[in-house]
């Protein structure tokens, strides 16, 4: 219930690839899904998220571009691709 | 930056909200304000700050001697009014508006939100997120509305807090934007918001924490009730039910990325309630809402002036209404879910709610 593992901020200039790699890391660790049966391209739903952590991802995404993110957005984006396709056009990366 | 692509099947009065929003496109709205309006006066503000405390306290100390326990809710409901015109006080200070000292400002301000038992700073950054989205579908922290289709994916618990606070519970919604945000320093994006919430809980802990184990000490348990916890509901009855109205209504949509605009989050999606002068004097004016929203650094005491000079600028676009019963009975019997076909509201049952224009304050006085 209190998972305090902490997915370090990318270091560096945010990246549409360092976007992703923080998106991976985190499914692994919180998610516990092994790093090698991660897909990028797979739906989020294919992994078995749901609503509670949806919005756990989105809350820690967040805090890594400071920024807030819509409630919505993990619905309408839904693979890792997608996700850090559309941050990284809206952050202009 | 949004998500959502709604509405999916606009009608004649979403566009027609919209045109009235591109009727304000590169205005300046602000500028329909005198400069002298900007300016603070101290001693004004300090008396409301006095004002309200005596409410609250008095009221208290009323509870503490009333002679009879039928006389505990209204003294309650005086009580809550004080610590609702604290918030009002604090309000300026969250904007710069109390005083030029930002120093002196975030110290009224912490002080003000005490029996709310509400950090300031963390008050502070979630109204901001309001003032910067206001009636965003996807980014106003206060009262937006959720489509039905993403209510039936939150959890039982948040569907429970959801309904209860749209409904019967309204007068608790302010408790939950409390419990989401206020004590949890993760709610904020940036780092350096998170350090500032953690300063202004270490104060509120401070301060609540000795004075609770004093009124348990003298009082007991039911102290801490009769005293603290009840006045302390009573001044989120008087939040959530002003919040609330001030941006709800059946014809003031609640607007996606792609059609929200900042001078229509400013100008157009407000109502002023207009109250008695006396509530005016004790609310510290907080009903007298568009011009604020327009330029929230106005300090209280001038927003009647800051709002009359904005209606004689933009004719037809403050809504004024006479406040009643009736039009907060209607916000909860109806308006639940944003309907994802008009852009305006759905109810409980999913049916969508007709948009209903009402009478202006000004047509009722031609009448």
């Amino acid at each position: 219930m209190f998972n305090r593992k902490k997915i370090q901020r990318p270091e560096g200039p945010l990246t549409e690839q360092a976007l992703r790699q923080w998106l991976v890391d985190y499914l692994v660790v919180h998610v516990e899904i092994p790093r090698e049966d991660i897909d990028t391209a797979k739906t989020f739903e294919a992994y078995g998220l749901d609503s509670r952590v949806a919005v756990q991802v989105s809350g820690a995404l967040e805090k890594v571009i400071e920024r807030r993110l819509s409630p919505g957005l993990l619905y309408e984006y839904q693979s890792i691709d997608a996700l850090t396709g559309y941050l990284a056009a809206e952050l202009k990366l | 930056m949004g998500a959502f692509d709604f509405p999916s099947a606009p009608e004649e009065s979403f566009r027609a909200f919209l045109r009235q929003a591109e009727q304000l496109e590169g205005e300046r709205l602000a500028g329909a304000i005198p400069k002298e309006y900007f300016e603070p006066r101290v001693g004004r503000g300090l008396a409301g700050f006095a004002v309200s405390w005596l409410l609250y306290a008095g009221a208290i100390v009323g509870v503490a001697y009333a002679p009879s326990r039928l006389l505990w809710i209204p003294l309650w409901i005086v009580a809550g009014l004080g610590g609702w015109g604290l918030h009002c006080i604090a309000h300026d200070c969250g904007h710069g508006s109390f005083s030029r000292s930002r120093r002196f400002n975030y110290a009224i301000g912490h002080v003000s939100l005490l029996p709310l038992i509400y950090p300031f700073h963390a008050w502070r950054h979630v109204h901001n997120m309001h003032h910067s989205s206001t009636n965003h579908l996807e980014f106003d922290t206060d009262w937006r509305p959720v489509p039905a289709g993403m209510f039936e994916r939150m959890s039982l618990w948040d569907k429970t807090v959801y309904v209860s606070t749209r409904t019967w519970a309204f007068w608790g919604g302010t408790i939950n934007y409390w419990a989401e945000s206020a004590l949890r320093p993760g709610f904020f994006p940036k780092a350096s918001q998170r350090r500032e919430v953690r300063r202004s809980m270490l104060f509120v802990a401070a301060v609540t924490v000795p004075y609770a184990a004093v009124l348990v000490y003298f009082t007991g348990f039911t102290g801490l009730l009769v005293y603290f916890v009840a006045p302390w509901l009573a001044t989120h009855a008087w939040f959530s039910a002003t919040t609330l109205m001030h941006h709800s209504a059946s014809d003031i949509p609640y607007l996606t990325a792609e059609y929200w605009t900042r001078n229509a989050s400013r100008l157009l999606v407000t109502t002023d309630y207009v109250y008695p002068r006396w509530l005016l004097f004790l609310t510290h004016n907080i009903s007298i809402h568009t011009a604020h929203h327009v330029a929230p650094v106005v300090p209280y005491y001038n927003l009647p002036k800051a709002q009359e000079t904005l209606k004689a600028r933009y004719p037809g676009m403050v809504r004024e209404r006479r406040f009643s019963f009736g039009q907060m009975w209607e916000i909860i019997r109806h308006l639940h879910f944003y309907d994802t076909e008009s852009g305006f509201y759905a109810d409980l049952a999913r049916n969508k709610v007709e948009p209903k224009v009402a009478v202006s304050r000004a047509a009722e006085g031609a009448q």
